[in-house]
C-alpha cells in the first residue's frame, strides 16, 4: 500500500490523515471537481468555503466515496480509498464521522438510539454503548433528550444529535457538510457553539464546509477556497480574509468587514 | 454462494422466497378449495349427491303443485317407491327431481319413462340425469341400435338406451368411467361417417335413393365390409333432430296433399307465389276472366320453378282437390277477381299413398302371427354361408395342394364353383327376400308414424265421447309399436348389411373364378400333359384365399345368436295388442277422405313458417362405414356414381363421447377452481412484491450507495466478475442489469412456482406464461418501486456513511421502514435495534 508523507511547521515528517490527489468527478456532461489535490494533518480544521455548485459537498462525499469519484487518489491514514474492498471501505467509513446537512436521523429510533446505533452495529454491548451514546449527548448539551424522537426536536437538536452521533464513533476525521444551511439564524448559534467546542477539544482532524465566515475565521487552522470545481485558494484565516488573492476571497472578506 | 450461507440479507431474501411461495401457494389453494366445495355443495343442492336423482323435470312454476302432485300419482302407480324432490325455481321454470327405485333402473323402465310422464301438466321436458353415465352423441338416427349393441357389450355397461337422439350408456360403477369411456371411443373409432358433399348448383333429386345405391355399390369394395346408408334420419342435435321432424312432417303432408302439375299457357309467365283459381264442382257459375271468384272454387299457389319443360308446380290452398272440374286455370288478381287464363293443370292426389301405407301397416299387424317364416328365411341364409364356407375351404385346399394341374382337378374345381354359384344364388334370393320384408317393415313403420302424425296435428275428424282419451292411446300404441317395429326392421337391416357385402366379394369371387378356369381349361386342351400357366394360378389361387378369408371374418356364430334375438323379438310383437290398434287404424283411414286439401295446405304454410326457408341436409348423402377403408377407392367411385369430379368425399367421426352433465360440471368446477387459485395467486403476488419487495427493489436503485464497487476495486469485488470477464462484458454492466435481473427471475420463479404449488391453472395458458407473466409483474414492481414505497435515502445515506453493511442497512433501516408484511415479520427476528 502506498503512503503519504508530509512536512509539518515544525519542520518534522508527519503523515498527513487524508491526502487527495487529482480529484475528478462529473454528472453526466458537468464537471463538478476539476482535479482537487487536498491534505490534511491530524488535529487539523480545514474549513472548506466557496459559492453555491462549486463542488464543496460533492468534494467532502467523495472522501468516504458516498459518492464515487470519476479518477484521483483519496489517501486515508495513508491507504487508498479508491482501491479499498468494500469490507474494508466499511471499516474505514467507521472512522470518519459525518454531518449532514440535513441531520439524517433515523426517524424510527430514538435520540439515543440514533447516537449509539453504529456502535451497536458493530457489537458493543448495549451498556457500554449507551454510555458512550449519553456522554456524546452530553457533550453537544442533549444528555436530558434521549428518549425522544427526531421528530420531537427542533432542528439544531437534530443537528447536535447528530453531531453526538458522530463523535461516539470517537473518529479519527470528521467531515461537516453545511452542518448548519438547513437552520434558521436563531438555531444556528447553538450548533455552532458545539461546534467550536469540539474544535477546541483537539480530538480529531475536521474538514468542515460551511458559509459561517465568522466561524470560520474563528476555528479554522486553514481555509480553502473553492470556485468552478478548483482550488482558488488555500491559507489561515487571517491570509485568506486579511489578504485575499481570489476574487471570491475578496467577496468574503467584505462579507467579514459586513 | 458463501453469502447465501452466512446470516445475510441475501438469505432472508431467500426465505421469504420459499416461504412466500409455500404460504401464497397454500392460501391460494385453500381459497379455490374453499370456493370449490361451496360451488360442489350448490351442485348438489341443484341437481342432488351423486347417483340421488334419476330425472330431472323442468314444470312451469305457476303449475309446479300440480305438476309435481301428477308425478307423483305416476310414480304411485307405475314406479313405487321412487321419490320426488322440488328444486330451484328459474326463468319460471321449477326443477324437479325424481329418483328412481332401484329396481326400476332398468332399460324397459328408462325405454318407457317417455310414456309414463307424458301428461304431466305444465312439464316442459324431463332429462335422464341418472349416474355414472356416459353419453354418445353426434351420431346417425339409423345406427343408434348399433351403438347400442356395442356399448352393452362393453364390460362395465350396466345398460344402454336411446335418449334422444343420443345414446346412454348407464355403468355399473363410476370406476369404471374411465376404461368404459376408452373402450366406447374405441367402438366409434371402428366406424366413421362419409358425407358426399356436392358442389354449388349440383343437383341431386332423390338423395335418400342416391344414398342407398351408393351403399351397394361401395359394399364390399376398398376394405368397406360394412355399411349403411344413413342419409335419412339423422339426429346430430335436438335442433337439428326437431328440424328434421318437421321437415319429415311436411314431407309428408306433402306427398299427401293435393299436388298440381301446372303447365302456362303459351305467353303466360308464372311466378312462385301466384295464385291460380280452378273452377270448383259445386260453383252453381263457370268462371271467366273478369268475374268473381267464388267460395266453391278452388285456389291452387304456385310453390315452385322447378317443374320439368316449363312446368312448375302448385299446392290447393283453398278447396279440395276432389272438387276440381276441369283442368283451366285463371290467375288470380286483386280484389278477388279472376284474371286471364294462364295455365293448364294435372292434379295429383297421394291421399290413396296414404290410404296404402296404412293398409299396409294393419295387413302386416294382422300377420304378426304369421311371421315363423321369417326365421326359416333367416335360418336359410346361415344354412348358405356355412355350406359357402365349406366349399370355399375345399377351392382353396384344392389350389394351396396339388393346384390345378390335370383335367381331373380343373372339372372338380368347375364343379365346386357350380355349387358355390347354387348356394350363392340362394343366400342372394333369401336375402332379397328379407329386404322386401324390411321394404314391409319400413313401410309399416312409415304407416304408423303417418297415422301418429295425424293423431297428434288432430287432422282426424272429432269422434264423440272418449275421443281424446282414445286419440291419446292410439297415439301412445302407435309410437311404442312404431319404435319396436324401427329396431326390428334396424336388426334385420344390419343382419342383411353384414352379409350383402359378403355376397358382392363372393359373387366376384365366382365370376373371376369362372373366368380363370375357363383359361385353365383351354390352356390344358392346347398343351396337353403341361401345366397351366402359373400367374393364372396364383391370381385365382389367391382370389380364393381372400374371399375364404373375408368369410372366416364373418362372426357366423354371433350373426347367428343376434338373429336369434330378432326373431324372439318378433314373437314378443304378438304379444302387442294388435287387434286394438288395427280397429283404431281403420278409424284413421275412414277418417282420410274427411281432409281437405286445403286444410293440408294450411298445415303446410304454418310448418313453413316455422321453418324459415330451412330445409334438412337432404342436398348431403352420408354413408355410416367401417374405418381402416382404402381412402381412395371410396372417393372415386362416388364421382365416378354421379359421374362428376367436383363430389366431394369427407371422412366424418362417427360419434361422440360425453361424459354426464355433473361430470362436465364437475371438470367445469375444477377450471373454476384452478383459476380462482390463479386469481389468488395473482392478487397474493402484487400484495407480497408490493408490500416486501418495493423496499427492496427501491434501495436496489441505489446499488452503487450501500454496495460501493468502484472500477478500481473491481477484482476483489466478487466471483461473479471472472464469469463475466469471459463473455467479455464489464462489471458495470453487470452492475446495471443486476437489480433488472433480480426482479425479472425473482418474478419468474415466485409466479411459476407457486401457480405450480396452488394447483393454479388458467385455461388455454400454460405454466411459460406465468414465467412470462412473472418475470413482467416483477420487473413492474422494480420500475415503479419508488412510487409504491418512499425510500427514505437520506437514513440509507446514514447508515452507509457509519459504516454500516448492505445487510445491515436493509434489516435495521430499508426493511422496518416499510409496509407491514411478511419480510418485516421476518425481519424482526434479525433486527438488533427493534
Amino acid at each position: 500500500m502506498r503512503t503519504v508523507e508530509m512536512a509539518s511547521d515544525t519542520g518534522s515528517t508527519v503523515s498527513p490523515i487524508l491526502k487527495i490527489e487529482g480529484l475528478k468527478k462529473s454528472y453526466k456532461r458537468k464537471t463538478i471537481l476539476r482535479g482537487i489535490d487536498l491534505s490534511l494533518l491530524p488535529g487539523e480544521t480545514v474549513v472548506l468555503m466557496g459559492p453555491s455548485g462549486c463542488g464543496k459537498s460533492t468534494l467532502v462525499r467523495c472522501i468516504n466515496r458516498l459518492t464515487e469519484p470519476d479518477e484521483g487518489r483519496i489517501f486515508y491514514e495513508g491507504r487508498d480509498l479508491t482501491r479499498l474492498p468494500a469490507g474494508e471501505l466499511l471499516e474505514t467509513r467507521k472512522r470518519i464521522g459525518y454531518v449532514f446537512q440535513h441531520f439524517n436521523l433515523i426517524r424510527r429510533l430514538n435520540v439515543l438510539d440514533n447516537v449509539v446505533f453504529a456502535l451497536r452495529m458493530q457489537g458493543m454491548p448495549i451498556a457500554e454503548a449507551e454510555k458512550a451514546g449519553i456522554e456524546a449527548l452530553a457533550d453537544v448539551g442533549l444528555a436530558d433528550r434521549t428518549r425522544d424522537f427526531p421528530e420531537e426536536l427542533s432542528g439544531g437538536e437534530q443537528q447536535r444529535v447528530g453531531i453526538a452521533r458522530a463523535l461516539a464513533m470517537e473518529p479519527a476525521l470528521m467531515l461537516w457538510d453545511e452542518p448548519t444551511a438547513a437552520l434558521d439564524p436563531i438555531l444556528v448559534g447553538e450548533v455552532l457553539e458545539v461546534m467550536e467546542r469540539i474544535v477546541r477539544s483537539g480530538k480529531t482532524t475536521m474538514l468542515i464546509v460551511t458559509h459561517e465566515v465568522g466561524f470560520a475565521r474563528r476555528a479554522a487552522d486553514r481555509i480553502i477556497l473553492l470556485a468552478g470545481g478548483e482550488i482558488v485558494e488555500e491559507g489561515t484565516p487571517a491570509e485568506v480574509f486579511s489578504r485575499p488573492k481570489s476574487e471570491i476571497g475578496e467577496k468574503y472578506k467584505k462579507l467579514l468587514k459586513a | 454462494m458463501l453469502s447465501i450461507s452466512r446470516d445475510t440479507f441475501l438469505k432472508d431474501l431467500l426465505i421469504w422466497f420459499l416461504l412466500s411461495v409455500i404460504l401464497a401457494s397454500l392460501f391460494a389453494a385453500g381459497v379455490s378449495e374453499v370456493a370449490d366445495n361451496y360451488f360442489s355443495q350448490a351442485v348438489a343442492g341443484l341437481m342432488g349427491e351423486v347417483g340421488e336423482y334419476d330425472l330431472l323435470f323442468q314444470v312451469r312454476t305457476d303449475l309446479q303443485d300440480v305438476a309435481v302432485s301428477q308425478i307423483k300419482k305416476v310414480i304411485k302407480e307405475k314406479l313405487p317407491g321412487s321419490i320426488v324432490k322440488k328444486g330451484v325455481n328459474v326463468a319460471g321454470k321449477t326443477a324437479v327431481f325424481v329418483g328412481l327405485d332401484a329396481r326400476y333402473r332398468t332399460k324397459d323402465v328408462y325405454s318407457d319413462l317417455d310414456l309414463y310422464f307424458q301428461d304431466i301438466t305444465g312439464n316442459v321436458g324431463f332429462t335422464i340425469m341418472t349416474e355414472p353415465r356416459l353419453t354418445l352423441s353426434g351420431m346417425p338416427g339409423r345406427v343408434i341400435d348399433l351403438f347400442i349393441r356395442e356399448a352393452e357389450a362393453v364390460p362395465g355397461v350396466k345398460f344402454a338406451f336411446k335418449d334422444g337422439g343420443r345414446v346412454a350408456v348407464l355403468l355399473e360403477s363410476i370406476r369404471d368411467r374411465e376404461r368404459v369411456q376408452k373402450d366406447l371411443r374405441r367402438i366409434i373409432d371402428q366406424y366413421e361417417i362419409l358425407e358426399v358433399t356436392f358442389p354449388s348448383g349440383f343437383e341431386v333429386e332423390n338423395p335418400v335413393e342416391a344414398g342407398r345405391a351408393l351403399a351397394q355399390l361401395l359394399a364390399g369394395k376398398d376394405g368397406i365390409s360394412y355399411i349403411r346408408d344413413v342419409t335419412a334420419g339423422e339426429s346430430a342435435s335436438d335442433e337439428q333432430a326437431l328440424l328434421i321432424t318437421i321437415s319429415e312432417i311436411k314431407r309428408f303432408l306433402l306427398s299427401y296433399a293435393g299436388q298440381v302439375e301446372i303447365t302456362p299457357a303459351a305467353g303466360s309467365r308464372l311466378l312462385e307465389g301466384d295464385l291460380l283459381a280452378l273452377e270448383g264442382r259445386e260453383s252453381n257459375r263457370a268462371l271467366r276472366a273478369g268475374g268473381a271468384l267464388g267460395a266453391e272454387d278452388v285456389i291452387v299457389k304456385v310453390t315452385s320453378d322447378q317443374g320439368r319443360n316449363g312446368k312448375k308446380q302448385g299446392l290447393i290452398i283453398q278447396g279440395d282437390a276432389s272438387q276440381i272440374s276441369e283442368s283451366r286455370a285463371f290467375l288470380v288478381e286483386e280484389k278477388n277477381k279472376v284474371g286471364r287464363e294462364a295455365a293448364t293443370v294435372v292434379v295429383n292426389s297421394p291421399k290413396d299413398k296414404l290410404d296404402k301405407t296404412l293398409t299396409d301397416s294393419i295387413e302386416l299387424l294382422q300377420r304378426l302371427h304369421g311371421l315363423e317364416d321369417i326365421s326359416v328365411e333367416g335360418g336359410g341364409v346361415f344354412t348358405a354361408a356355412k355350406t359357402l364356407q365349406a366349399a370355399l375351404r375345399d377351392a382353396d385346399q384344392l389350389l394351396s395342394g396339388s393346384g390345378l394341374s390335370g383335367a381331373r382337378e380343373v372339372a372338380e374345381f368347375s364343379h365346386l364353383i357350380e355349387g358355390i354359384g347354387g348356394q350363392l344364388q340362394t343366400m342372394a334370393d333369401t336375402l332379397a327376400r328379407l329386404s322386401y320384408f324390411e321394404n314391409r317393415l319400413n313401410d309399416a313403420i312409415a304407416g304408423l308414424e303417418g297415422a301418429q302424425v295425424l293423431t297428434r296435428l288432430g287432422l282426424i275428424p272429432p269422434l264423440q265421447g272418449d275421443l281424446a282419451r282414445k286419440v291419446q292411446v292410439l297415439d301412445g300404441e302407435l309410437g311404442r309399436l312404431a319404435e319396436k317395429l324401427r329396431v326390428r326392421a334396424r336388426i334385420l337391416d344390419d343382419f342383411i348389411n353384414d352379409f350383402n357385402p359378403l355376397v358382392q366379394t363372393l359373387l366376384s369371387w365366382k365370376a373371376r373364378s369362372m373366368e380363370l378356369a375357363a383359361q385353365v381349361d383351354t390352356i390344358q386342351k392346347a398343351l396337353t400333359g403341361q401345366s397351366p400357366t402359373g400367374n393364372v394360378l396364383a391370381e385365382l389361387s389367391g382370389l380364393t384365399a381372400e374371399s375364404l378369408a373375408r368369410m372366416e371374418e364373418l362372426d357366423l356364430e354371433g350373426l347367428e345368436k343376434e338373429y336369434a334375438g330378432f326373431i324372439t323379438g318378433l314373437e314378443e310383437l304378438k304379444s302387442i295388442n294388435a287387434a286394438g290398434i288395427v280397429d283404431e287404424l281403420k278409424t284413421v283411414k275412414s277418417s282420410l277422405p274427411k281432409l281437405r286439401d286445403e286444410e293440408i295446405g294450411r298445415a303446410i304454410s304454418w310448418l313453413d313458417n316455422y321453418l324459415g326457408g330451412e330445409t334438412g341436409s337432404r342436398s348431403k348423402i352420408r354413408l355410416f362405414v367401417n374405418s381402416g377403408y382404402r381412402r381412395e377407392g371410396p372417393l372415386q367411385t362416388v364421382r365416378g356414381f354421379f359421374g362428376s369430379n367436383q363430389v366431394g368425399l369427407h371422412a366424418l367421426p362417427a360419434a361422440e363421447v360425453e361424459s354426464d352433465v355433473r361430470n362436465e360440471l364437475t371438470q367445469l368446477l375444477q377450471e373454476v377452481k384452478g383459476v380462482i387459485a390463479a386469481i389468488t395467486v395473482i392478487i397474493l403476488g402484487v400484495l407480497f412484491f408490493l408490500l416486501d419487495q418495493t423496499p427492496v427493489m427501491a434501495v436496489f436503485h441505489y446499488l452503487d450507495l450501500v454496495a460501493p464497487h468502484p472500477t478500481e476495486c473491481r477484482r476483489e469485488a466478487g466471483v461473479f466478475h471472472d464469469i463475466w470477464a469471459k463473455f467479455g462484458l464489464r462489471e458495470n454492466l453487470w452492475r446495471r442489469l443486476l437489480p433488472w435481473l433480480y426482479s425479472l427471475v425473482l418474478g419468474s420463479l415466485w409466479s411459476w412456482l407457486t401457480f405450480l404449488f396452488s394447483g393454479a391453472q388458467i385455461p388455454y395458458v400454460n405454466g411459460a406464461y406465468f414465467l412470462f407473466a412473472g418475470g413482467l409483474l416483477g420487473l413492474f414492481f422494480f420500475m415503479t418501486a419508488n412510487r409504491f414505497h418512499q425510500l427514505n435515502l437520506d437514513e440509507v445515506i446514514a447508515g452507509t456513511s457509519l459504516g454500516l453493511s448492505f445487510t445491515v442497512i436493509m434489516r435495521e433501516i430499508v426493511i422496518p421502514a416499510g409496509r407491514p408484511g411478511l419480510l418485516q415479520f421476518l425481519n424482526r427476528r434479525k433486527m438488533v435495534m427493534k
